[in-house]
C-alpha cells in the first residue's frame, strides 16, 4: 500500500465520482437537445442508473488494475463512496437545473414588477409565471430543455463572470445573487451583445409572450382584447 | 341543421370500418369528409387535437386558452431553432386559428406544375372547385370600412408608389362580420350520420397488408381516468390529409409510399418576417381586422415568378411584443405605441428546400434554411415593406431584425441589407408549411399522383398542402380545399 498516496486515491475518488454524475445529467440535456430526443430529463432520469452502474463498473475496474494490493473491504468501500459520490452530483446538478423554472420566475418579475404596489401589475406578473411554465410543459421536449438549459447558463456563476467581465465589472455570484440593479444590468449587458442576444430573444420571446397573453397588463397599453377576437371569429 | 358527431374522451376502445377513414380534420379533411358523405360515403375522422365549437372560442376569454388551438401550443422550431413553424391543432385544423383568407394558386405556378411535374390539372377542374369551395365557405372581399386603420396605411403607401394592391378575399360574412373555417362550412353541415369525428385521438399505426391499407390504429388517452383506449378503423380508403410535416411524419413512421425516398422532402415554408410603422397619431389597429390588404407588386402574381407578398397585418399584444426588438422596460415603451403602429409580414415564396424526418423518438423534425436567393427576396421585401409605410406618412419603421433596426427614413433603407436575413438574423415564422409528400406524374421522384393517390399503395391518399410540388406564393388555404375537392370528386367516381 506503500506504493500509492491513499489519501490521493480517496480524494480522486470522490472528486471523480461527483463529477460523474454531475456532468452525467449535464451530457443528458446536451444530448436531449442535441439529438432532439423526445425524453425529457425528468424521464432520463432513470437512464443515469445504468450510465451510473457503467461509470462504477469502469471506476472498479480502473481501481483493481491500478491498486493491486488493496484488501477487499478497502476496495467495496471506496467503490461504495464512488457511487454515493455518483448520486449526490446526479442529485445536486438535477436541482440546479430544476432552479431554471425559478430563475424564468425572476426574470419575469424583474422585467415586468416595476412598481410592487401595483396589486394589477402583481397579478399580470404571477399570471405570466404560471403561463410561461404552462407552455414550457406543453413545447417539444427538446425545445423546452433547450430553453431550462438556457436558463439555467443564464443564471450561472459561469455566465455572470464572464458577461459582466465583457462590461468592465468583476461578479462572481449567480444571476438569482444578485442585487435588482445588478440583475437589470446583467439582462441589458445580454441584450445588448452581439453573440448573446439572440439567446436572449428566445427568453424575451417566451416570457413576452406569457406575460402580455394576460388580461392584466392590457389597461397600460391601451388594448380592450378585441384584436384577439377578431383574430380568431372576425 | 346536422349536429356534429364527435367523441372527445374515451372510457372504451372502439372499432369501425366506414367507407373511409381520414387523419386530420384541417381544410382538406373537412372538405373531403363533407364531399364523400355527401355521395354517401361513410366517413371516420382522426384528429389529434381537440374539438371546440365557435360558441366554445367566443366563450374562452383567456388568450392563453386559445394556444390550445396550435400544435405544441404554436412552438414547433426547426431543428437550428431558426423558423417557428405554426399550425393548427383541432377540430378544423388551422383554418379555426388563421385568418380565412383566400388566393386562387397564380397561374404561373400552375404552368410550373404542368412542365415540371406533368400535373395536368384541368383549369375547369380547378376552376370549378374553386367556385364550390368560394359558395360554401363564403369567400368576400373585404371591403375598406370594416378592415380598420392599419390596413389603410399599406394601401396608402401603395397608393403612392403605384404598386399592384388590393383588399383580399376572406372567409368571411360581411353581414355578421364572421370568419368562416373549414369546420362550421363543410363538418358541421355533414351528415351527422356518415362522419364521426374522433377527436383527441392520435392515428399511429397504419397497417398495410397486400399492398392496401387494412387497418389505422389511433391512440386516446382518458386524463381523468389515466387509461388509454385505441379507435381501431378498418376502411375500404385511407386518406392522410393531417397537414404538411404532420403527414409526412406518419408516411415515414409507418415506412409508407417511401421507396424512393422522397417523403418528407421539398418542404416548403413561406417564410415569412414583419415590419412594424409607428405613426404619430392613433390608429388603434386592434380594433380591426388581422389581416386584409395586399401588395403583390414583386409577387408571382404580377411578375411570373417567384418574388413576395406583403400582407397587412395586426396582432394581439403578446405577439406584438416578439415582433418588437428590444427587452424589458425599453419593449414596454415600444408596447405602449401599440395603438400607433401598422404592421405588415413579408411572405417569400421560397424554394423547396427543406426536409422532414423523424427523430430518435419517432417524432418529426423540420430542417429547413433560408437558399441565398430566398435571403435577398427577404431582405427586397422588407425594403419594399419599409418604404411603402413611409410613403404613407411613417414616423419610423422597424423590420423584424433579431437586432434592433429602426429606420426613420428611406435613406437609411440600406440598413435593412447591412443587418441581412441569414440565420440569426431575422424573426421568421412559417404559417404556410407546403411539400413534403410531392404530387406528381413520375413515381420515382413524387410520393402521390395527380389525384393525390400514393404511387405505391392502391387505397391510400394523401390530400393536404403537402403534396403541394412547390411552394405556391400565395396563401394557400383556397387552393388545399379545392384540391380536396378534385380529389373527393375522383374518389366518388372511381370507387364503390
Amino acid at each position: 500500500m506503500a506504493e500509492y498516496d491513499i489519501l490521493t486515491i480517496i480524494f480522486s475518488t470522490f472528486i471523480s465520482g461527483y463529477l460523474a454524475g454531475f456532468m452525467t445529467v449535464k451530457t443528458n440535456h446536451i444530448l436531449v437537445i442535441a439529438l432532439g430526443k423526445i425524453w425529457t430529463s425528468g424521464n432520463g432520469q432513470q437512464r443515469y442508473i445504468p450510465v451510473g452502474a457503467a461509470i462504477s463498473a469502469v471506476y472498479l475496474g480502473l481501481l483493481i488494475s491500478v491498486v493491486k494490493d488493496f484488501e477487499f473491504h478497502f476496495y467495496l468501500l471506496l467503490f461504495l463512496a464512488f457511487v454515493g459520490l455518483y448520486v449526490a452530483g446526479v442529485k445536486h446538478s438535477t436541482k440546479r437545473f430544476g432552479d431554471s423554472i425559478e430563475i424564468m420566475e425572476k426574470i419575469i418579475e424583474l422585467t415586468y414588477l416595476l412598481d410592487k404596489n401595483d396589486e394589477k401589475q402583481k397579478q399580470a406578473v404571477s399570471d405570466a409565471q404560471d403561463f410561461s411554465k404552462e407552455i414550457l410543459m406543453t413545447m417539444p421536449p427538446s425545445i423546452a430543455e433547450a430553453l431550462l438549459l438556457l436558463f439555467f447558463f443564464f443564471d450561472s456563476a459561469f455566465a455572470v463572470f464572464f458577461v459582466n467581465l465583457i462590461n468592465g465589472r468583476f461578479t462572481l455570484q449567480r444571476f438569482i445573487d444578485l442585487s435588482k440593479n445588478e440583475q437589470r444590468d446583467y439582462i441589458e449587458a445580454w441584450a445588448s451583445n452581439p453573440f448573446l442576444f439572440v439567446a436572449i430573444q428566445a427568453i424575451k420571446g417566451l416570457i413576452g409572450f406569457s406575460y402580455y397573453t394576460g388580461k392584466n397588463t392590457w389597461d397600460g397599453i391601451e388594448y380592450n382584447g378585441k384584436m384577439l377576437r377578431n383574430s380568431y371569429l372576425a | 341543421m346536422p349536429k356534429l358527431n364527435v367523441e372527445t374522451s374515451y372510457s372504451k376502445n372502439w372499432t369501425e370500418s366506414p367507407d373511409v377513414c381520414i387523419i386530420g380534420t384541417g381544410a382538406a379533411g373537412c372538405v373531403l369528409a363533407y364531399e364523400l358523405s355527401e355521395k354517401g360515403k361513410t366517413v371516420v375522422m382522426l384528429e389529434r387535437g381537440n374539438h371546440y365549437t365557435v360558441d366554445d372560442i367566443r366563450k374562452i376569454v383567456r388568450e392563453e386558452d386559445l394556444s390550445k388551438f396550435w400544435k405544441n401550443r404554436a412552438v414547433f422550431l426547426s431543428r437550428n431553432y431558426s423558423v417557428n413553424i405554426a399550425q393548427g391543432e383541432c377540430v378544423g385544423g388551422s383554418t379555426i386559428i388563421n385568418y380565412g383568407i383566400c388566393f386562387e394558386i397564380p397561374q404561373a405556378v400552375l404552368s410550373y406544375w404542368n412542365v415540371a411535374f406533368g400535373l395536368d390539372i384541368a383549369s375547369r377542374d380547378l376552376q370549378d372547385a374553386y367556385n364550390q369551395v368560394r359558395e360554401k365557405i363564403g369567400i368576400s372581399t373585404l371591403k375598406e370600412e370594416d378592415a380598420g386603420e392599419s390596413h389603410k396605411k399599406l394601401q396608402d403607401g401603395c397608393k403612392k408608389l403605384g404598386y399592384s394592391s388590393g383588399w383580399m378575399d376572406k372567409a368571411y360574412d360581411s353581414a355578421k362580420k364572421e370568419k368562416h373555417n373549414a369546420m362550421t362550412a363543410y363538418l358541421e353541415k355533414a351528415n351527422p350520420e356518415r362522419v364521426k369525428v374522433f377527436a383527441n385521438c392520435t392515428a399511429d399505426k397504419v397497417v398495410v397488408k397486400n399492398n392496401k391499407v387494412q387497418t389505422i390504429k389511433g391512440f386516446t388517452y382518458n386524463e381523468q381516468t389515466k387509461q388509454s383506449y385505441t379507435v381501431t378503423v378498418n376502411p375500404k380508403i385511407a386518406i392522410i390529409s393531417a397537414g404538411p410535416i404532420a403527414s409526412s411524419e406518419i408516411l415515414l413512421r409507418n415506412k409508407l409510399a417511401n421507396s424512393n425516398d422522397q417523403v418528407g422532402k421539398h418542404l416548403s415554408l413561406h417564410p415569412s418576417t414583419s415590419v412594424i410603422a409607428m405613426f404619430d397619431d392613433k390608429i388603434n389597429g386592434d380594433e380591426g381586422m388581422a389581416m386584409a390588404y395586399y401588395c403583390d407588386e414583386f409577387s408571382v402574381r404580377k411578375t411570373n415568378k417567384p418574388g413576395f407578398m406583403i400582407e397587412s397585418v395586426f396582432v394581439p399584444p403578446s405577439q406584438f411584443s416578439i415582433a418588437i426588438p428590444s427587452f424589458g422596460e425599453k419593449n414596454y415603451e415600444y408596447m405602449k405605441k401599440y395603438n400607433h403602429c401598422a404592421m405588415a409580414g413579408i411572405l417569400v415564396h421560397d424554394e423547396p428546400s427543406g426536409t422532414i424526418s423523424l427523430n430518435w423518438g419517432d417524432r418529426a423534425v423540420v430542417d429547413y434554411n433560408l437558399s441565398t436567393m430566398d435571403q435577398y427576396k427577404m431582405l427586397d421585401g422588407l425594403k419594399e415593406t419599409a418604404r411603402i409605410f413611409f410613403r404613407a406618412g411613417a414616423r419610423n419603421v422597424i423590420t423584424g431584425h433579431i437586432k434592433e433596426t429602426v429606420l426613420w427614413n428611406e435613406t437609411e433603407l440600406r440598413l435593412i441589407e447591412m443587418r441581412g436575413a441569414g440565420m440569426g438574423s431575422l424573426q421568421i415564422q412559417s404559417v404556410h408549411p407546403q411539400g413534403g409528400n410531392r404530387m406528381g406524374n413520375d413515381p420515382s421522384n413524387s410520393v402521390v399522383n395527380p389525384n393525390c393517390r400514393t404511387h405505391e399503395i392502391e387505397n391510400l391518399y394523401v390530400c393536404d398542402a403537402s403534396v403541394f410540388p412547390t411552394s405556391i406564393g400565395v396563401n394557400p388555404q383556397f387552393t388545399i380545399m379545392a384540391i380536396a375537392t378534385i380529389v373527393s370528386k375522383h374518389i366518388n367516381e372511381k370507387y364503390f
